[in-house]
């Protein structure tokens, strides 16, 4: 084991003993399971942007889709939510692929474009048929008095918190077996250039659709513990595209391409943007102002993200964000003085 | 009154609005290679421009349209010189970078302007056209639409500076090759296509009331255009802007209200997968 490893291993310990510290503040508790379940899903981002190469922008739709068919499997059979969680994940895995099927054919901003228009549609959708999904009122499930397993029913919130920190474990786990399998050095060669890859005999849209299919399931389990969390589904918070952006500035703040990028990211963005409603709540937009200038300022400043930064460090000795914003700047500025080289 | 002839009118009404909707994400497109994400929030600033003016100078929105536009092509090239410029040179980068932006921009107008509905339309009252009842400014509007599109599309195909921009839409190192400075190029579409955004955004303020998040809504219309059209295809557009009227109008009508954007979704995906190069076959992939 190598430095890396103890730093994750010190990492894990003093999240999972945070959430002893933070029982007593519930604002808090919320903010770090929310951030867990939320790193769950920017992991499975992370495998289909920042591994494959696909920039999706409805990954958030995966979390949703699993949520409202794991309570809707409650509602009208009676299964409870832990015992609908396989079903309602298998299913979202079979809607993964026809999706992707479809999408994947498209490449670069051709599929981000067409994931944005999904994410329209499925708003629409979840609202038309408000028979099933509460359209606009949402999906909530009835609630049950003392504790139940298998519906994921806690009277103590700091058992969803380690729930979530489960969730965030499990799917970082099945990042890394997919990452450090063959199938992981495949997505990287579609990402890093489908045509050579395709003329090497990889079957590009099948990898494709299975690295979507993995990330569905990654984040549709994110998806189902939510909804036993919160008890609530509707279609902002599964299919907004406020939200579904959530993920996506996670993944790219810790880093696309980087085995933990989406739990940094999310550790790093989630006190923010709580900090920032918490002081500012009461205005309407502040939250979505802070992930717009954290977006902005992130792509500016550390386009590899935060990990992209200490692996840097590391290698180079000492170019920070700002060092290589600086030169990144300079280098544009003599193209601009010297009228050479397209920007 | 028949429902055909008023699905149909509305839709030419409408279409001529679209396509003017689609003509500065279509540039951009075209020059720089990025999917602007901000089109959306670029266009609702153009209408909050309208109603700040309005409340300032009390001038007639369809005036305004001009300023609109100066002022949202001022915003488009500040953002490129002062941030865009400075990304890294990739167009996926640079498309988060401006779904970024658009955030910034409607939080921004939801903490100056609230999520009141603002509404500057003009009422010159109603009209009929082949028996369908309409408003008048929704003429006005669509005789702007015109103009604006004629005026955009004239200075593209005779202009010096709109040669060199059809030039590099169509081949970008046969310009560098050819000595034109295809950066100032790249300035002077974003700016321009911003302001067209902000423009049209000026125009549909005439008659339709807006909160910050509409853009949303115009922002879609506006990527059906251009895909279903073509990227980079200013006459595809025009095709695919009465489509997409059509479409709408015709699923709002015949089916529901509730599931237009779903419609769209199928069909800009349908036109991807068999005809990527848009309805003409003129655009690019």
């Amino acid at each position: 084991m190598n430095w890396r490893h103890w730093v994750v291993i010190s990492g894990a310990v003093v999240i999972a003993g945070m959430g002893i510290a933070l029982e007593g503040q519930p604002f808090w508790l919320r903010v770090f399971t929310f951030a867990m379940l939320m790193s769950a899903v920017a992991q499975s981002w992370n495998l289909l942007a920042g591994y494959t190469g696909q920039w999706s922008l409805a990954q958030l739709a995966f979390f949703g889709i699993a949520a409202y068919l794991a309570g809707m499997i409650e509602i009208y059979t009676g299964l409870p939510l832990l015992m609908g969680l396989l079903p309602a994940v298998g299913l979202t895995a079979i809607i993964a692929a026809f999706i992707g099927l479809a999408t994947l054919r498209l490449r670069g901003h051709y599929f981000a474009v067409v994931t944005f228009f999904m994410l329209a549609a499925l708003y629409e959708l979840v609202r038309y048929f408000a028979n099933y999904t509460g359209g606009q009122y949402g999906m909530t499930l009835p609630y049950v008095e003392g504790n139940d397993i298998l519906n994921l029913q806690f009277e103590n919130r700091l058992v969803y918190y380690y729930a979530a920190f489960a969730v965030m474990v499990i799917t970082t786990g099945i990042l890394w077996a997919t990452v450090k399998s063959p199938l992981g050095l495949i997505l990287r060669s579609i990402r890093d250039d489908q045509d050579s890859a395709a003329a090497l005999g990889i079957r590009t849209l099948g990898t494709k659709v299975l690295a979507m299919v993995i990330s569905s399931v990654m984040a549709g389990i994110a998806g189902v513990v939510y909804l036993g969390w919160s008890k609530l589904m509707d279609a902002e918070t599964a299919f907004g595209v406020h939200n579904s952006l959530d993920p996506v500035v996670g993944g790219i703040l810790g880093g696309a391409g980087q085995l933990l990028g989406g739990v940094v990211g999310q550790f790093a963005l989630r006190p923010i943007v709580a900090t920032v409603y918490d002081v500012f709540g009461s205005i309407p937009g502040v939250s979505s102002l802070a992930y717009g200038v954290i977006l902005m300022l992130v792509i500016l400043l550390l386009p590899k993200g935060l990990l992209g930064l200490k692996v840097a460090q590391g290698t180079a000795g000492k170019v920070s964000g700002f060092e290589s914003f600086r030169d990144r700047t300079g280098e544009k500025l003599k193209t601009v003085l010297t009228g050479k080289k397209g920007a | 009154m028949d429902v055909l002839t008023q699905v149909l009118v509305s839709s030419v009404l409408l279409a001529a609005v679209y396509y003017i909707l689609s003509l500065g994400l279509n540039i951009i497109f075209g020059v720089l290679d990025i999917v602007n994400f901000a089109h959306g929030a670029m266009i609702i600033l153009g209408a909050y421009a309208t109603y700040y003016l309005n409340a300032l100078t009390g001038w007639n929105p369809f005036v305004l349209v001009i300023f609109d536009g100066i002022i949202v092509a001022g915003i488009g090239a500040i953002l490129y010189l002062g941030y865009l410029r400075f990304t890294t040179n990739s167009p996926l980068v640079r498309m988060f970078a401006l779904i970024g932006f658009s955030s910034v921009v409607v939080a921004a107008l939801l903490v100056l302007s609230g999520s009141t509905f603002r509404d500057v339309t003009v009422d010159y009252g109603l009209t009929e056209i082949f028996g369908v009842t309409v408003r008048v400014s929704q003429i006005v509007a669509f005789f702007f639409a015109i103009v604006l599109g004629a005026i955009t599309l004239l200075a593209l195909n005779y202009t010096k500076v709109g040669k060199a921009v059809n030039a590099v839409t169509d081949d970008r190192v046969s310009v560098q090759l050819s000595g034109i400075n295809d950066r100032n190029l790249s300035l002077l579409a974003f700016s321009v296509g911003a302001g067209l955004a902000g423009a049209s955004g000026g125009v549909i303020s005439s008659y339709i009331a807006f909160i910050p998040e509409s853009g949303l809504t115009f922002a879609i219309v506006a990527f059906s255009v251009v895909i279903i059209g073509g990227l980079g295809d200013l006459k595809g557009g025009a095709i695919a802007a009465l489509i997409v009227a059509l479409l709408q109008t015709a699923v709002n009508v015949y089916v529901s209200s509730a599931l237009v954007n779903t419609a769209l979704f199928l069909t800009v995906l349908l036109v991807l997968l068999f005809r990527p190069r848009g309805i003409l076959g003129k655009g690019r992939v």
